[in-house]
């Protein structure tokens, strides 16, 4: 037995030593795969650890404390375990007790009680005429969470300090905040959008340091008032060095530039420092607030730093029950939050690394039936000797199980050099350093599947090698592949099915089943647990391999009708090539399943990215202008217009006036029947409406949601008023746009939407308004009732005004519009002028469509990036796998190439063949891959009621390019030496 | 003549096949019997059948109808699994172009079929390290089919053949890739395995060279034994008295005439 084994593991051995190349290419092809499970979850565990190990400097402090989100009115939910550490803080410590429950309730505890007592800074601004309020902590309010903690045992534990912002969220949007915008003083060029931190660099940030690329930290260069550190996208962008010079809007002062820190150091958050992240940040110190005019100090977070890190879940929920507005992050949330974060980029890698696994597997099939073809005189010879099929088959399986073991330990090695390399992309994504490690779970897990999966899809084709018939030695030429017989493979394919299981059901299943262990108490109930989620698996993996195996066949089918259909004009070359494809049709099937997958993942995500932005432009387009301007009311309308058209470098502009309406009633003209709003609301729940779309929750949820959108689309909503009607490109659903001869009438287009679908609502039908018009001096309303004559098919664009429509003086003139905004057409140099302009009218401010698309890009990427890393992966994958099947294919025709290099045929002409015959083949992989993911993006498209139009066909078309050259590149590199084979030496001694 | 002394027992024997598009009736009832220790030749021109009965007699292929008997065993009918223990334990093959385990050394191509037996008599290295000894490859032993010459690869197949101490050794055209000497050599080999262990060698070859050095002929035509036709019984006389001119002397050897 142990020298039948000493055989099997020698002869492998060898025969992989000897057939270097075939060796090389099987290798490769189970090193990929194993290299994408254990490059990817590498990155996983370093996100983890990084996240893990970095809680209290990505807090920036044990506790970190915002003000919520929550409404005024809202009544305030204190919890139990708040109110239990409110207890504890208090009974701990009897000297401090009763100050501290009397300063508790002397608290405010609403968050307008907070603005009435000072604590809480309230910044009013108008949007689209529409009044809104920002709210900060305000000094008086970082002094009593000071003064709190002071009377609480937490005193003398804990240290504080707040970041402050020159500006709000609002101003840094919109552009109109002090210290928004930064100035270089020699280029005069400026940088705007951007985010100030003003803090106490002395102690700024709790547990790490803020460094310059030069590595000097925060509290090192910045000495004076007039110091400033620039984030690195501000300094790219106005070429900024140390020792330059800058002016900040809102300041008269000249800022020196003493460091310039990567984002890193600041965008740590995803919510709180999106737009540092996204438009740049600088830093000043808390005595730079002084060289602003009139500049309160107002806190956007503040920091705790906890001398006994283990009470800070005390400390969070009794600072949350004196200050019950506030919002905080403990480390604890954070942990969490990971936790949950790593667990879901966990699932996806090994689901991602499977796949590209089982990719690689084809080439392991692959080359196992061209080893077996290759060796069947060597197969027959050994049978003659007497070995069973089995032992055969038991022989190549070892060999099946040898290329796993190397493939997989250099598999481990690529994956690690691959995590080294994509360590930047991931740093990104996280916007934190991502330490390289190595460790050891990924590359077990990854020596593990590459092992088993290589052995298991090795033993289809060598089961075909136990059947080689002995007589073949005889007569080696007329020797062909026996099959394994139905039983067999039927055997075998179950084998791979429940091993695949197994793995899917322990990589990605994971979690269900932890959560079984942790459900179920008994060990019965354990079994019943893990086999109710391998039966799940079990039905999962045979309902993908079905799918797979159609997949197969019909790629059989579909490179047989184009190697037998396709015409080749005389063209030698391309006949021989699409016969050779007639002839491998099944390798060739496989590849291309390979390559489909890889492409497909590939253009999915980025052919949906890129739909978005595309949507993006459209809607950014169709406003019609690339500078939008806030108007805070109706009489300013005017004023700026006559400012903008007095402007240079201006070629149009429109006023978009709209008024909120409040609905009264609906009356069908087919039935004269009128609804009011309940009636209303009835009609929705008794239609079938379909929204939203794939909605999964109950009847009531639904219900739920239909009655909300409701408001904003029929009830409370608003009708712009509309002054030309020269717009050529809207598709109606029924009736008419509107007419110069509809001035002053009672008239209403509406934009289609399911609930007014739902409804019924159409041409002919009237809906009466109540018209509502808040100005200075009071609030006035009129009722009108409007005969609906349009009804437009839904668009993408920016709808200012509102999407449905009235002429112009339809309104009477005694109401104002409640919503007003200018759409401005101006050349790009000359918008800063265009904004200074604005801003000088008191409540007005200018964005530029640009900035938006900035932001969506930005967002866009951040959530794409990772998996359109994991996306490349796979198709590289794929390669290997053509990298693989050109390799054997050539190694297999070495005759026939010596042949066609023996009558005359030069190097590049063969080598042009065998590229031609696998450009095909990309093309085709290309063509469905691609082809599959504009499927997909038109269904979700349809579905969604998105245009057509966004879907970027120019990407796709770029994307199949890429295949091209991915299974040419792949292609070139095992098929050059072919090609270059002497002719004699193949036809005389092989 | 007990049954005993009969190593292969052929009686009937009807084998078609498919080449290609064609079906080719390649024996035709075709009967035969080899003795115990006999060595002996088939011979036939091409497409005769010579192969085919060799495949047959050899447990490689079964027949449509006959009766195969290899040291008294039926094998026509046996399953794949018997029909392998029979090819390991009774027969040894020789192939023309050697078929030596090219990842293999000497040595292990050898005590390959020692290693798969499943009546094992022999220590499997010791046997090959015997045999190999036997037929002067005692300082080849480690070397692998690449690094070995023609004859030297052959006379490991017949070390190779000879393993299991089989009844009968089947060789097809073996020495049809080897140059006289080489040829010379193994056909000795052959004839010391016959008369030092009494095994049945039976050769399939075109070649009157080593026709001539047979104890007795079976000519194929056609699928069907054939009586003994003279020409070819004469055409071998001459080559034999040729290559016994060779060896007194009286006609120079190839080599020297080249010279």
């Amino acid at each position: 037995m142990f020298e039948q084994i000493r055989f099997y593991l020698s002869h492998s051995f060898n025969d992989l030593r000897v057939n270097k190349r075939l060796t090389f290419f099987a290798l490769l092809s189970v090193a990929a795969g194993v290299a994408a499970i254990v490059s990817l979850q590498t990155l996983a565990l370093m996100i983890s650890e990084t996240l893990e190990s970095n809680l209290q400097e990505t807090n920036r402090g044990d506790v970190a404390a915002i003000l919520a989100m929550h409404d005024a009115d809202e009544p305030l939910v204190t919890n139990d375990s708040a109110e239990t550490a409110s207890d504890e803080i208090s009974e701990t410590d009897n000297t401090v007790s009763d100050a501290e429950n009397t300063s508790n309730s002397d608290l405010p505890r609403t968050r307008d009680e907070a603005v009435e007592a000072g604590i809480i800074a309230e910044n009013e601004f108008t949007i689209f005429g529409q009044s809104q309020s920002e709210y900060k902590l305000s000094q008086s309010g970082v002094e009593a969470i000071e003064a709190w903690i002071a009377d609480s045992i937490f005193a003398g534990q804990i240290e504080t300090t707040y970041r402050a912002a020159t500006s709000s969220g609002f101003e840094i949007f919109t552009g109109t905040g002090k210290g928004a915008s930064i100035t270089d003083t020699e280029s005069g060029n400026q940088a705007s959008q951007l985010s100030s931190v003003v803090v106490d660099t002395a102690v700024y940030p709790f547990y790490s340091d803020v460094v310059t690329t030069d590595g000097q930290t925060l509290a090192s260069v910045m000495q004076n008032p007039t110091d400033i550190v620039v984030g690195d996208s501000v300094a790219e962008q106005l070429d900024l060095e140390v020792g330059d010079t800058v002016q900040i809007n809102g300041s008269s002062a000249t800022f020196t530039v003493r460091g310039i820190a990567k984002a890193e150091n600041e965008v740590k958050n995803f919510n709180t420092d999106f737009f540092a992240g996204v438009f740049g940040f600088y830093y000043l110190d808390w005595s730079a607030l002084d060289l602003f005019d009139d500049l309160p100090i107002q806190a956007e977070a503040v920091y705790f730093k906890m001398a006994d890190a283990s009470q800070v879940t005390l400390f969070g929920d009794g600072l949350l029950d004196a200050f019950p507005y506030l919002s905080l992050t403990t480390t604890e949330d954070l942990r969490e939050d990971n936790e949950e974060l790593t667990q879901q980029i966990d699932s996806f890698v090994a689901v991602m690394g499977l796949i590209s696994l089982l990719l690689g597997s084809i080439g392991i099939i692959n080359t196992m039936q061209v080893v077996v073809r290759r060796r069947m005189l060597e197969i027959a010879v050994l049978k003659t000797l007497g070995l069973q099929s089995d032992q055969i088959t038991i022989l190549f399986l070892t060999q099946a199980f040898l290329v796993g073991i190397i493939g997989s330990l250099a598999g481990i090695l690529l994956g690690w050099v691959g995590t080294f390399a994509l360590k930047g992309v991931v740093a990104n994504i996280f916007a934190s350093d991502i330490p390289f490690m190595i460790t050891p779970l990924p590359a077990i897990n990854g020596f593990a599947v590459g092992v088993v999966v290589a052995t298991v899809f090795g033993f289809l084709p060598t089961l075909t090698a136990g059947q080689v018939r002995p007589g073949t030695v005889l007569r080696p030429a007329q020797g062909v592949i026996p099959s394994a017989g139905i039983l067999r493979s039927l055997a075998a394919l179950t084998l791979i099915i429940m091993v695949v299981t197994v793995i899917v059901e322990g990589i990605i299943d994971r979690y269900i089943v932890d959560s079984y262990l942790s459900s179920f108490g008994s060990t019965m109930a354990k079994i019943v647990g893990l086999v109710d989620s391998y039966l799940w698996a079990l039905g999962g993996v045979i309902v993908a391999f079905i799918a797979v195996g159609i997949i197969y066949l019909l790629l059989v089918l579909l490179i047989w009708i184009i190697g037998r259909f396709t015409p080749t004009f005389g063209f030698v070359d391309l006949k021989i090539s699409l016969r050779q494809m007639l002839v491998s049709k099944n390798r060739g099937a496989s590849t291309l399943l390979a390559l489909v997958v890889g492409v497909f993942s590939l253009s999915t995500i980025t052919l949906f990215a890129q739909s978005i932005a595309n949507i993006l432009d459209v809607a950014l387009s169709s406003a019609g202008g690339n500078v939008i301007v806030s108007v805070q009311n109706y009489n300013q309308v005017d004023e700026l217009e006559a400012l903008i058209s007095g402007m240079e470098g201006v070629n149009d502009y429109t006023a978009k006036l709209a008024y909120q309406v409040e609905f009264v009633s609906y009356a069908s003209a087919e039935t004269g029947e009128t609804y009011d709003t309940e009636a209303v609301r009835q009609r929705v729940r008794d239609s079938d409406i379909d929204f939203p779309p794939f909605f999964n929750g109950t009847a009531e949820e639904k219900d739920a949601i239909q009655q909300e959108i409701l408001d904003p689309f029929l009830l409370n909503t608003a009708i712009e008023s509309r002054s030309q009607f020269d717009e050529t490109d809207i598709t109606f659903i029924s009736g008419r746009d509107l007419t110069a001869a509809d001035v002053g009438q009672p008239l209403l287009v509406l934009e289609e939407n399911e609930i007014l679908n739902g409804l019924g609502i159409t041409t002919g039908d009237t809906i009466t308004y109540n018209i509502v018009s808040e100005t200075l001096f009071g609030s006035s309303s009129e009722q009108i009732t409007f005969e609906v004559v349009g009804i437009r098919a839904e668009t993408v664009s920016i709808k200012l005004g509102s999407p449905y429509y009235a002429p112009v003086d339809a309104f009477p003139e005694s109401l104002a519009p409640s919503t007003v905004s200018l759409i401005v057409d101006v050349d790009e140099e000359q918008v800063p002028a265009l904004r200074r302009a604005i801003a000088e009218v008191p409540g007005t401010f200018a964005i530029e469509t640009s900035v938006i698309t900035r932001l969506f890009t930005s967002l866009l990427s951040t959530f794409t990036a990772f998996p359109t890393m994991v996306a490349i992966l796979g198709l590289v994958v794929g390669g290997v796998v053509i990298a693989n099947s050109v390799a054997l294919a050539t190694m297999e025709r070495r005759h026939e190439i010596a042949v066609m290099k023996s009558v005359g045929l030069q190097r590049e002409r063969v080598l042009g063949m065998l590229l031609l015959e696998n450009g095909i083949l990309g093309f085709i992989g290309g063509l469905l891959g691609v082809g599959f993911g504009l499927i997909a993006l038109t269904a979700f498209s349809v579905a969604l009621d998105v245009p057509l139009s966004s879907i970027p066909f120019d990407m796709a078309f770029w994307l199949m390019l890429l295949c091209v050259g991915v299974a040419l590149i792949a292609a070139i590199t095992s098929a050059w030496e072919a090609s270059g084979e002497k002719p004699l030496t193949v036809l005389r001694y092989e | 003549m007990s049954t005993n002394d009969v190593v292969v027992h052929v009686s009937n024997v009807v084998k078609s096949f498919q080449a290609g598009e064609v079906a080719v009736q390649a024996l035709r009832g075709i009967s035969l019997e080899i003795k115990r220790g006999e060595f002996v030749a088939i011979i036939g021109p091409s497409g005769s059948g010579k192969s085919t009965i060799m495949g047959i007699i050899g447990g490689l292929d079964t027949p449509d109808s006959g009766i195969v008997e290899i040291d008294g065993v039926d094998i026509s009918t046996m399953k794949e699994r018997p029909l392998t223990r029979i090819r390991n334990e009774k027969i040894g093959f020789v192939f023309q172009s050697f078929n030596l385990i090219p990842t293999l050394t000497a040595l292990e191509n050898v005590a390959l079929p020692i290693q798969f037996s499943k009546n094992r008599q022999f220590n499997p290295h010791d046997r090959a390290r015997e045999l190999l000894t036997q037929f002067g490859l005692e300082d080849r032993l480690d070397h692998r089919p690449t690094q070995l010459s023609g004859g030297q690869q052959q006379r490991v197949a017949i070390a190779r053949a000879l393993a299991n101490n089989p009844p009968l050794l089947l060789a097809d055209e073996p020495t049809g890739n080897l140059d006289t000497e080489s040829s010379d050599i193994v056909l000795a080999a052959l004839r010391d395995v016959q008369q030092k262990f009494n095994t049945t060698v039976c050769i399939v070859t075109h070649d009157m060279d080593v026709a001539s050095q047979v104890d007795r002929i079976i000519t194929l035509i056609d699928g069907n034994v054939a009586p003994d036709d003279p020409r070819s019984t004469a055409q071998r006389q001459a080559v034999k008295t040729l290559r016994e001119k060779r060896r007194t002397g009286e006609v120079p050897a190839l080599a020297e005439q080249e010279s």
